[in-house]
């Protein structure tokens, strides 16, 4: 119960590039956010986030009456009261203001997620990215440190190149190198960078079960839209994006918590 | 004497050919003209047990009108057949002539005497093993009793001691008896009780002696078999236990199983109603009653029947297959540049040739798919192709379509259609780029060769001697165009190839001709199939010649030449063209060696390379290794095409040896021994030994074969890690450093 005597519950995705904490109120609000990149442990990052987010809504840790966990690290998240999958977050996100039938596509820094959802809401597909192609926006942030950009730069160097260099899908590790290799054999930094947004695009169609219509959720397509206009290109089909993508699996985690409040 | 076989099977063809060697004046009489014309022209094959093979002559017709009467006519058809086979043979027989039946079962001489009556008729009895090794080789264990010949009438006269003492004669132990009555119905105890039960069940003797309720079942029929034999006052050989000497020969026959079980398995009629029925009807008459053996017989007919209604679907099948849109209509690949194949050599001046060969080839298989007279089937690289030709197929390879493929560096786009439909990123990629590329409608073809569609197969067929996958790959196709699936799995991993190997493999060769006979309404004709067989084994050793070329230096070739002008090798082996085409390089590449042509223009080291080519990367690597001056003289993959054996005077069985002897059918000792002959022929500095990630049975390095080669015989491996057609797992820069290092110390 808040000091106005209203309910309020904070959803925490716990990602490898950076954690998110919402916190809603009863009437779905967003009454505060916060998101810090992901380093040390992760325990301290879920603390400050949640800190900064709990500053935004005017609100004392106290005062929460539940918190989801969910993402990469939500086992680390000691003050969760209960944790779900990211599937069920970034679903249950992107529905919040859409719906079903569709395909949510989670792009965030580690593993991508094809989610199938149905007319109902329902999740009735998942695909999984393979092992060896993980990381997206890790392999972002390593492209933008080797064309020497910050990576909010990166987006404006694939902007003016008329075309992608290749940049293969099959492991990051590899289209890391080959990142390098271009850049020795002087392929211009515009056209490797639009290249790496389409790499992004082969992994995410590669892994199955794309069909229109099309929500985009996560941190990559915050930063780096630029996968989204090459992922409509590769598959043919219009993208839509989700508001505030890179909350989506936090804002998903806190109606989950909002629900365990409600079943109480 | 002058003696009329009917029926050129397996006891006509043994009792025939082996008079016929005694120097009696045999003929057989054939009523199938395609075995009737094999056998005339090739001869028949016998050996005895694991004795050397011999071939006697036969002279077979097919019609019996020029005959002048004969002395004896032997008849060696199935026992359902006699009645028809009596009445065809009548215009060769006299008033003077016998005729002998020594048929399995009973009821046999009573159908000849139904139509010729009760005289000069000889019933009779053989305990000889025979076996079909190839259509026209016999492989045969003599009797363990002598044959028995009685006349139906019980009169022993001097014409039918003659007739026994020509079979003596002949060194086919006989014995002429007052009756064989008793003999036949105490070798129906023995077959009755065992040859139903094991084809019904599938179990070889030994099997069925494990299982208690068999031996239940089998002592039951075998008491109603005594009941019957007792009432027609036949002696029982063991008063005591009746089943008691049919266990013991259970025991003898041990892992074997009798002829019926193949019968009902290659869908032909079997002799039940001969053996069980007779006893049913015998026990009718008697006033007995053989409940189980009627149930036995019911049950036969049963599994008969559902064979000729497989057939009747199979033929239903086909014509599905054939009304369903023909052809896959078929989109160029989005760059039309199709220029994926290395350059850079000197060209050999074939190429053009090459290229207007595999075009005419391709441009019929377009033609076959348009015309409905003519039949289309999807065939493996090292699939049986010979048969397929000769029962009238135009073959269609999808390995070479996916090399296409490779070559044109368009893989990643169909590769990730086929993982987005389920394949994992290591399934073959050589598979999943051909099946991607159906996905999307696109094929080279239509660029190069200006073709726009690929003709649906009527079948589909492939052997494993290649490597396992290539079952999977034709299984996707089986469920996606509904055509028919033919697989051989020949035995591997083997080191020699021993007789037994090469038997089963026979034994696969001849089923496929069946179905694929039963299936198409076509017999093999085995004319063609020599004639076939023979361009393949021509063909075959033109390019080992050429091959060969390159132990020269410098080398006139290299192995980037050879996996280009291998393709009538795959395409085209069993035709005259790729015979015509291989005599013509082999030539200019014999005019090279005399103007001291090289391959690669001072050609510094000699390589060889092991493992799958890198085909998403022919080009690049080509130039790699011109630019080093390292000759790649030699490699695994074009040998394999150099294929050793094949003989057209015994197709099917030189057809089982050559394809399961192949390279990547044999065992790692093998492997070894083979590549370290080839190193030393070729005079080769240094190995390269291809690891592609989602071709693991075709990259030795897998299993430490590098090294072993290495202190065997002093070659230095360079181990390159890539792939057959994922561009994403290629790095040319790689290897080129690799390379680079490797030259700064060999």
């Amino acid at each position: 119960m808040t000091a106005q005597g209203k309910v309020a519950v904070a959803g925490a995705d716990v990602g490898t590039e950076c954690v998110k904490v919402v916190v809603l109120d009863a009437e779905h609000n967003l009454i505060g956010r916060a998101i810090v990149p992901t380093r040390g442990y992760f325990e301290d990052c879920i603390q400050e986030a949640t800190a900064i987010a709990l500053t935004e809504a005017q609100l004392a840790a106290s005062e929460l009456r539940a918190i989801c966990a969910t993402g990469f690290g939500a086992a680390c998240a000691a003050v969760a009261s209960l944790s779900m999958s990211e599937t069920a977050c970034h679903a249950r996100g992107a529905l919040f203001r859409s719906h079903g039938p569709l395909t949510v596509v989670d792009i965030g820094g580690r593993d991508p997620k094809v989610i199938t959802v149905d007319a109902g809401g329902g999740i009735t597909a998942v695909h999984n990215v393979r092992k060896c192609a993980v990381g997206i926006g890790t392999f972002l942030m390593f492209a933008a440190r080797h064309l020497d950009v910050h990576p909010t730069r990166l987006m404006d160097l694939a902007t003016s190149a008329e075309k992608p260099a290749r940049v293969g899908s099959y492991c990051s590790i590899f289209a890391e190198v080959e990142v390098i290799d271009l850049l020795r054999s002087g392929v211009s930094a515009n056209e490797i960078a639009l290249g790496c947004m389409h790499s992004i695009a082969e992994r995410i169609l590669e892994m199955g079960g794309i069909a229109p219509p099309l929500l985009v959720t996560g941190g990559v397509c915050e930063y780096f839209p630029g996968v989204i206009t090459a992922l409509a290109e590769r598959s043919g089909f219009a993208v839509e994006v989700a508001k505030e993508p890179i909350l989506a699996g936090a804002l998903g985690a806190a109606l989950f918590a909002l629900d365990s409040v409600a079943a109480k | 004497m002058r003696i009329l076989v009917v029926g050129a099977g397996a006891l006509g063809g043994l009792i025939g050919a082996t008079l016929s060697e005694a120097g009696e004046e045999v003929v057989f009489f054939e009523a199938n003209v395609a075995r009737a014309k094999l056998l005339n022209d090739n001869g028949l094959f016998l050996s005895e047990g694991d004795a050397g093979e011999r071939c006697v002559r036969v002279k077979v017709m097919t019609a019996l009108d020029q005959l002048a009467p004969v002395d004896l006519v032997f008849i060696a058809v199935k026992s359902y057949q006699t009645t028809d086979a009596v009445k065809a043979v009548l215009p060769a027989m006299s008033e003077r002539t016998w005729i002998l039946s020594t048929q399995n079962g009973v009821g046999n001489v009573e159908q000849i005497a139904a139509v010729l009556g009760h005289s000069r008729i000889l019933s009779g009895i053989t305990f000889h093993s025979i076996q079909h090794t190839g259509p026209n080789r016999l492989r045969y264990r003599s009797g363990i009793k002598p044959i028995q010949m009685a006349p139906l009438d019980g009169k022993v006269t001097p014409a039918v001691i003659a007739i026994g003492a020509t079979f003596n004669a002949a060194g086919l132990a006989a014995q002429v008896v007052p009756n064989v009555d008793h003999a036949v119905w105490r070798k129906l105890l023995h077959n009755a009780v065992v040859n139903p039960v094991s084809a019904l069940t599938g179990m070889s003797c030994s099997e069925m002696l494990a299982d208690d309720d068999l031996q239940v079942l089998m002592r039951e029929l075998a008491h109603e078999i005594v009941a019957v034999m007792r009432a027609r006052g036949v002696p029982i050989d063991d008063e005591e236990d009746p089943y008691r000497p049919i266990i013991a020969s259970q025991k003898a026959l041990a892992k074997n199983r009798p002829s019926m079980w193949q019968d009902l398995v290659r869908g032909f009629r079997t002799e039940i109603d001969a053996m069980n029925g007779s006893v049913v009807s015998e026990a009718k008459r008697l006033g007995l009653s053989a409940p189980t053996n009627d149930a036995i017989v019911n049950l036969v007919h049963s599994r008969e029947r559902q064979h000729q209604r497989r057939q009747a679907l199979g033929a239903q099948t086909l014509a599905a297959v054939k009304a369903a849109q023909a052809q896959l209509p078929l989109q160029p690949l989005p760059r039309a540049r199709f220029g994926g194949m290395p350059s850079g050599r000197v060209p050999l001046e074939c190429a053009p040739k090459l290229k207007e060969i595999v075009r005419s080839y391709y441009l019929d298989l377009a033609e076959a798919g348009r015309d409905p007279s003519r039949h289309v089937a999807w065939c493996s690289g090292f699939g049986p192709v010979e048969i397929l030709r000769a029962m009238g197929w135009t073959p269609y390879f999808p390995e070479n379509h996916a090399a296409l493929i490779g070559a044109s560096r368009l893989t990643g786009k169909y590769i990730r259609l086929a993982l987005a439909d389920g394949f994992s990123p290591f399934a073959s990629t050589e598979m999943v780029s051909d099946i991607g590329a159906m996905l999307a409608g696109e094929s080279p073809l239509v660029g190069i060769y200006g073709i726009d569609a690929i003709p649906r197969p009527e079948v589909l067929v492939y052997s494993t001697n290649f490597g396992p996958y290539v079952a999977r790959w034709f299984e996707y196709y089986n469920h996606r165009l509904g055509a028919p699936l033919f697989g051989l799995h020949p035995p591997s991993v083997l080191d020699e190839v021993e007789k037994i190997e090469v038997d089963a493999s026979v034994q696969q060769l001849l089923r496929l001709v069946d179905r694929l006979s039963a299936f198409s309404g076509r017999a093999l004709d085995h004319d063609r199939l020599a004639t076939v067989v023979e361009h393949s084994a021509r063909a075959g050793l033109l390019w080992q010649r050429i091959l060969d070329l390159a132990q020269h230096v410098p080398s006139p070739l290299t192995y980037f030449d050879t996996l280009i002008h291998v393709a009538p090798m795959l395409l085209m082996r069993g035709t005259e063209q790729a015979v015509t085409y291989y005599e013509i390089l082999l030539a200019e590449l014999e005019q090279r060696i005399a103007a001291g042509v090289a391959a690669v223009p001072g050609e510094r080291l000699r390589f060889y390379w092991e493992g799958p080519p890198i085909w998403c990367a022919l080009r690049p690597l080509a130039s790699l290794f011109l630019e080093q001056q390292v000759a790649v003289v030699a490699s695994t993959y074009p040998r394999v095409f150099a294929l050793e054996g094949l003989n057209r005077d015994n197709p099917i069985e030189s057809m089982a040896r050559t394809y399961t002897s192949v390279f990547p059918n044999r065992s790692r000792e093998f492997k070894a021994r083979q590549l370290a002959v080839d190193y030393r022929r070729y005079g080769i500095d240094a190995a390269v030994y291809h690891d592609a990630r989602t071709c693991p049975e075709h990259s030795t390095v897998r299993y430490g074969l590098h090294l072993r080669l290495q202190r065997d015989t002093g070659v230095p491996p360079l181990v390159i890690e890539a792939d057959t057609h994922d561009l994403r797992l290629v790095s040319i820069d790689q290897i080129r450093r690799q390379l680079i290092e490797q030259l700064e110390h060999v």
